[in-house]
């Protein structure tokens, strides 16, 4: 890495906030190397150790030989704790809370979403006795392990890169974290060892040959394209003297350009047909109808008839910020250009394999790869990964639409070639067939003469209209150019949807409601159970009544009473139209005859009224 | 600030103006309502008109109507209502002993149109709520008896709940958001 690199990557290092109550922040990867064992896992044996706790460092790593396709190598971080160390551990937990230095929870995430998503969420629970996952005292062990590594004074470090792709310099940045803590920590997804996080800074370069920030991209969980991307000059990215601002996810680390609490919302696979059928219905009665939400005219279908599993990302910002002009600083920063020997050779996981199917409690590759081995997109392609290659940096907009109008010109003038020629063509035939029209014994060739002449002409209006159309397009882009050379056109960015933290209004939340929203699974498992015992022979009406039952209280708490009362009636309605349809078919048939009959009449008699007035 | 704010905001000035299908649906609502109160007492006329020695003008004078005329409601399974007449015994058939809610549901609907025609949430929301609970009981005894009346029944209180939907109907109670759009790229 060039010095002018290194100094591009401090200039725009980002200022990380992270939520009060979180144990893990950047560090150096070589101290976690250090400390954790090598194994592989080979497909339906006990997995082997390959280098024990202690033996191994950066550079091992980069040689350890990759094992077979089958095999999974991963490195491990943590033992499990024993009592002595758990209970210090608690008591240590148990003075943060006096000094206010612990996590809260605030609104509690089941009471945000619907009835639903909290079965779902249910469910999802019960999967982790099932998945294979992360012990519950992983958490504390790597928590203490990490405060063990690092020290009291700990210095944060990032991995940076320099990439040039497409016209765009592109700063990559790194963090490595220890111990992903969401789900023990605050309630979310998954916990794992390991964690790579990323951001990226966009940058062009300017008429002065200095260069310029334009775009920056966050790592969010899974997600790659236009939403994670923000302009360098959006109100919603903050920025601390020149540096943008990431706002860290508790626990799961995940990238954040504002302060808040995300709502994550997991879809379940299984459930994606049943939720997109129900969009459909839903689609079809709305536009049909042109319907509305009485309680939130708002609220959109699709979120409507999401089966998700709702998760809090809390990412408020109140905890420690590491950053220049920050409480905590970054330490020197460690290059990925030219890539590392352990970034570009290991390609194993970075903390323990759990087995988990669904990979949420599996610890993630290095920076450079997916969990499979294969080469991470945001590694390979960072301006796809965030939905620029659609975009021009700045300085090269003029060059590409220079480029552009010159093929467009030469399309222009190909079409006016073919028009003329194809014309002329056209004219000759259309005076041959005027020619042998008249001639009986032509009738052949006046036939297939007229359907070549048809052919023409119709090839003809279709290269006309590409014609017409090249031409609007060569104007629109004289009158782009025209804008640049004043400046007036200008970039702003274009999202599907940002993921804002939830609002205020919507966080109106009483504790009723949150009661309700933590007990009411429960209570509806229990009187299934006690209707199963008590009223067997009454089962199905009874869970019938109280499921209705916990619908209807369910929309009260959350002031959907007026829609759910209105979905139910306008269903009854459609039910009764189809009564009506099946038991006076015939008759409906006759009357629907008898009115086409009378309107066409009165239509002809309307028609014939005015023509004799005329 | 949403379209709805504003036309709060504006109600404070000036009363808004109300739609002539908010109108004319609140006028239904008040036919409705009649139909639903008369409903259950004209099943019971035309029952009696269909005894062999019924004459009118036994049902006169009103006193000695009310003195003979006595309504036994039978809580079985089998709900069946039974009416005896001076003149003989009136069994009013199985089906027509659920039209008996209907009006007290005509009752309720005449003010809840009031508060519709005034334009209160409320008033719509409870105008859709009676045509669900008519539709419901509607369609039970349907599927029990048959009764010929629940045809007429099932299509005023269907044509009613979809004519509450009408779009320029229910915007009119529940104000659209505005939407405000994300900007588009433009280079």
């Amino acid at each position: 890495m060039t010095a002018t690199d290194l100094e591009l990557l401090r200039r725009y290092e980002p200022v990380i906030r992270y939520t009060r109550g979180e144990s893990f922040f950047p560090m150096d990867v070589g101290l976690y190397v250090r400390d954790s064992s090598l194994w592989v896992q080979p497909p339906g044996r006990p997995a082997a150790q390959v280098a024990t706790q202690g033996e191994l460092n950066l550079e091992k790593l980069a040689q350890v030989p990759n094992s077979s396709p089958t095999d999974i190598q991963y490195l491990k971080f943590i033992e499990p704790l024993e009592l002595r160390e758990m209970i210090a551990y608690t008591q240590e937990q148990l003075k943060q809370r006096k000094i206010a230095q612990h996590f809260e929870a605030g609104r509690g995430r089941l009471a945000r979403v619907g009835f639903i998503s909290r079965v779902l969420d249910l469910l999802f629970s019960l999967t982790l006795f099932l998945r294979g996952r992360v012990r519950g005292d992983t958490s504390a062990a790597a928590a203490l392990e990490y405060e063990r590594l690092t020290g009291p004074n700990s210095i944060p470090r990032y991995y940076g890169r320099v990439i040039h792709q497409d016209g765009w310099i592109i700063l990559q940045y790194w963090f490595f974290y220890a111990f992903n803590n969401w789900r023990s920590g605050f309630f979310g997804v998954n916990d794992h060892e390991a964690d790579w996080e990323m951001i990226h800074v966009y940058l062009y370069k300017a008429e002065d040959g200095s260069l310029k920030p334009e775009w920056v991209a966050y790592a969010l969980h899974d997600e790659a394209g236009d939403n994670i991307r923000r302009h360098w000059d959006d109100p919603e990215l903050e920025r601390s003297a020149g540096h943008p601002v990431i706002y860290a996810g508790a626990g799961s680390h995940a990238s954040y350009f504002s302060p808040g609490e995300h709502l994550a919302e997991l879809e379940v696979p299984i459930f994606t047909p049943v939720s997109r059928f129900f969009r459909r219905i839903a689609a079809i009665w709305n536009r049909f109808s042109s319907q509305i939400n009485p309680s939130n005219p708002t609220q959109h279908t699709q979120e409507i008839f999401a089966l998700r599993v709702p998760f809090v990302d809390y990412a408020r910002g109140d905890g420690k910020s590491i950053g220049p002009g920050q409480t905590v600083e970054w330490g020197e920063p460690a290059a990925l250009n030219p890539i590392p020997g352990w970034v570009q050779h290991y390609r194993g996981l970075w903390g323990l394999y759990t087995k988990d199917p669904l990979s949420g409690e599996n610890a993630p590759a290095g920076p450079m790869y997916n969990r499979d081995g294969s080469v991470r997109r945001a590694w390979y392609d960072p301006v796809g990964w965030a939905g620029l290659d659609k975009v021009s940096p700045p300085n090269l907009v003029l060059q590409r639409l220079t480029q552009r109008k010159a093929a467009l010109q030469v399309e222009i003038a190909k079409l006016e070639t073919q028009i003329e020629t194809q014309s002329q063509k056209l004219a000759g035939l259309s005076i041959e067939v005027l020619a042998i029209a008249q001639q009986p014994h032509l009738k052949h060739l006046w036939t297939s003469l007229r359907q070549e002449v048809q052919k023409h002409s119709s090839e003809l209006a279709s290269l006309r209209a590409q014609l017409a159309q090249d031409r609007s397009q060569m104007e629109a882009l004289e009158g782009y150019e025209e804008r640049l050379h004043s400046g007036d056109a200008r970039i702003v960015p274009a999202y599907l949807t940002r993921s804002r933290p939830i609002r205020e209004p919507e966080m109106r939340i009483n504790r009723l409601v949150e009661l309700w929203s933590a007990v009411s699974i429960g209570i509806l498992m229990i009187g299934f159970v006690a209707l199963m015992i008590f009223y067997r022979q009454h089962f199905i009406a009874g869970l019938v009544i109280m499921v209705s039952l916990f619908i209807f209280l369910e929309s009260g708490f959350r002031r959907q009473l007026p829609q759910l009362i209105n979905s139910l009636t306008i269903g009854l309605a459609v039910v009764a139209l189809l009564v009506l349809i099946f038991e006076f078919f015939w008759y409906l048939v006759v009357l629907a005859v008898l009115t086409a009959g009378g309107f066409i009449i009165w239509e002809n008699l309307r028609e014939l009224y005015s023509a004799r007035q005329r | 600030m949403t379209i709805q704010a504003v036309q709060n905001d504006n109600a404070t000035q000036s009363q808004p103006v109300r739609s002539w299908l908010v109108s004319l649906v609140g006028f239904l609502l008040v036919a409705e309502a009649i139909f639903l109160i008369v409903l259950f007492p004209a099943l019971i006329l035309l029952r009696l008109w269909q005894l062999p020695d019924f004459s009118p003008s036994q049902l006169l004078p009103l006193q000695q109507t009310l003195q003979t005329f006595r309504l036994q409601l039978i809580t079985t399974p089998e709900l069946a209502l039974q009416a005896r007449w001076a003149t003989g015994e009136l069994q009013l058939l199985p089906g027509h002993a659920p039209a008996l809610i209907y009006p007290f549901l005509g009752v309720t609907l005449l003010p809840v149109s009031l508060f519709f025609w005034r334009g209160k949430r409320y008033g719509w929301t409870l105008a859709v709520l009676i045509q669900g609970a008519s539709l419901a009981i509607a369609l039970a005894t349907y599927f029990r008896y048959e009764p010929f009346y629940t045809y007429l029944l099932l299509f005023v209180c269907a044509m009613m709940a979809f004519s509450l939907n009408f779009h320029g109907v229910k915007t009119a109670f529940f104000p659209l958001e505005a939407v405000i759009k994300e900007p588009e790229l433009e280079g």
